[in-house]
């Protein structure tokens, strides 16, 4: 398992930092979305006065590990000032609006909140380290919409131990009167700052379908992990023991059993133990997954994402069994260079 | 006389050699075995007598010469006509009695039956009245390594005959063996010569090798009757 960790470590840190960079989620046609890595007071006034900005709402975004009904559950949080909070407006659907207003902070779509086991329309106990506690109610969007959003205190993000300096954001909600107006405040973010990541309503649609990407990027390496785990872990054993077990082979051989049913012995042998392996390393790589999720802080790889592991590892049977074919077919011609009655006189 | 009487019964060898690269260890070797025979073959290591079991049983190829059985020649069978010769007309018995260490007693002996594809309740009240014979009732749920040396050869014995086979070849059979258990194991060869079934007994041992009707000794791949 340390070492099924250790060699995904790339992958999940590559994943990690290309999730950084698309760390967009869904623009409403009037608002772009910065972000800016660092953004000071300064910053908020250059953005402000961009031709035909109306309103800029800077932000702290945070993974943050959040205490739900005393579950661990890790989020991105947008941490805003009280007085922006009751500003903001999401779409969560086609025609139903979220809006944080002042002392609730949590809005999950349908999905997403199934997806945190968030009960819907009930009071819920959060808490975060260093935020405080908070009653907050997941509103009860019912459409599939697999948004989610979670709002948090600036003040109180600042004041927290370890947290980032204060009065400096890395994210900002801009909004403007209509759609050509958000596109001109888009480009002349871009032009002015690109290193900033400005997710504007006609760049959002490319930048969804490229983290949806990234997530079933990440589940399908992930499901090829498993199923190369499975092979070099069981394929070593399968050779360790076939090799032990080289004189059993010869002695079925030598009491009558034909090349094809030894083949098929082994066949049936290499395919039990590599879908037992199969099944035992999904299992493993799902426990081990989830740790390394929190213990990595993923942003918008959610745990959905682990379901698609079964069905990635699927599309990888294939190639397992040629593999297991290729053993056998080896195994096979090994055997029929064995010096067989020399090797039914060994100890061995 | 008919055509059917003229044809040889059993197993005929002429001037086989076998050579594995530059080292021959089978010279010419010329030997006939029919039902009721008793033959031993008695030489030191490596002169050539487990080269030769393997020839006769089908377990290797003869570099060159004749081997036939039942007028059938042996070298022309494919593995398929190789496995049913090994399967049903001859049984081993080994040295190192080669039980298959996670089957039980009574499952080891059943396995050529399995292989030869014989109906369940055959081949299980078969195994039992092997096992009775060899004198190992009431252990068939037994692991091979919970047997002694002597134990695990009768059931290899067993195992030898589970098919019926008209030649048994045995590599050795007692070396491994203490002398009670070496009494026992030719006490039941013996048996077998009389029931009218052809035995081959390789060994280094000349005391054991004078119990056969016939014998021959080899060295250096050379076979000669005695």
């Amino acid at each position: 398992m340390l070492v099924a960790m250790v060699a995904s470590a790339p992958f999940v840190y590559y994943f990690h930092i290309k999730d950084r960079e698309t760390n967009t989620l869904r623009i409403e046609s009037t608002m772009v979305r910065v972000n800016a890595y660092s953004l000071n007071q300064t910053g908020v006034n250059e953005l402000s006065g961009l031709p035909g900005v109306q309103e800029v709402i800077p932000a702290v975004l945070a993974n943050t590990r959040l205490s739900i009904d005393n579950r661990a559950v890790y989020e991105s949080v947008f941490y805003v000032s009280s007085p922006d909070m009751s500003k903001l407006a999401f779409r969560m659907g086609l025609n139903e609006f979220a809006s944080p207003g002042t002392g609730s902070w949590l809005y999950f779509g349908y999905l997403a909140a199934q997806n945190d086991g968030i009960p819907i329309g009930k009071a819920t106990s959060v808490t975060a380290t260093g935020i405080g506690n908070a009653i907050a109610t997941a509103s009860d969007f019912t459409n599939s919409d697999s948004d989610f959003y979670v709002f948090g205190d600036v003040d109180a993000y600042w004041a927290a131990p370890g947290h980032s300096a204060t009065g400096v954001y890395n994210y900002a909600f801009i909004e403007a009167s209509n759609s050509s107006e958000a596109n001109a405040i888009g480009t002349a973010i871009s032009n002015a700052h690109p290193n900033w990541s400005v997710a504007s309503p006609s760049a959002m649609s490319g930048l969804v379908a490229s983290a949806t990407g990234t997530q079933l990027q990440f589940a399908v390496i992930m499901g090829i992990m498993s199923w190369a785990f499975g092979i070099v872990v069981f394929g070593t054993y399968v050779a360790r023991e076939v090799s032990a077990r080289s004189k059993e082979l010869v002695t079925f051989s030598a009491l009558g059993a034909s090349k094809r049913q030894l083949k098929l012995g082994l066949a049936s042998y290499l395919l039990i133990i590599t879908v037992l392996g199969a099944i035992v390393g999904l299992v493993i790589n799902f426990v081990l997954a989830l740790p390394e999720y929190e213990v990595l802080a993923f942003g918008y790889v959610q745990p959905k994402s682990l379901s698609t592991l079964a069905y990635a590892s699927a599309l990888v049977i294939g190639p397992v069994l040629l593999l297991d074919i290729s053993i056998v077919l080896l195994l096979q011609w090994r055997l029929g260079r064995l010096d067989m009655m020399n090797f039914l006189r060994s100890e061995v | 006389m008919s055509r059917c009487e003229l044809v040889m019964k059993g197993l005929v060898l002429d001037s086989v050699s076998k050579a594995y690269d530059s080292d021959q260890v089978l010279r010419d070797a010329s030997l006939n075995v029919a039902g009721g025979d008793f033959i031993s073959i008695v030489g030191p290591s490596g002169s050539g007598k487990t080269t030769l079991l393997g020839i006769m049983g089908g377990l290797e190829k003869a570099s060159s010469g004749r081997v036939e059985f039942d007028a059938e020649d042996l070298t022309a069978f494919d593995d398929r006509k190789l496995s049913v010769y090994r399967n049903r007309r001859v049984g081993f018995i080994h040295q190192m009695f080669n039980l298959i260490p996670f089957l039980k007693t009574s499952e080891n002996v059943m396995v050529p039956m399995v292989i030869a594809g014989k109906p369940a309740h055959y081949v299980s009240s078969r195994a039992t009245e092997l096992l009775e014979f060899v004198g190992m009732k009431g252990k068939g749920d037994l692991l091979p390594r919970q047997l002694s040396g002597g134990e695990q050869q009768r059931v290899a014995v067993a195992r030898a005959l589970s098919n019926e086979p008209e030649i048994i070849f045995a590599d050795e059979p007692t070396a491994n063996l203490d002398e009670k258990n070496e009494r026992v194991i030719v006490e039941y060869l013996q048996k077998l010569v009389e029931s009218g079934k052809a035995v081959v007994l390789a060994t280094h041992d000349v005391a054991l090798a004078q119990r056969a009707a016939k014998m021959y000794a080899i060295e250096e791949g050379v076979l000669n009757e005695i």
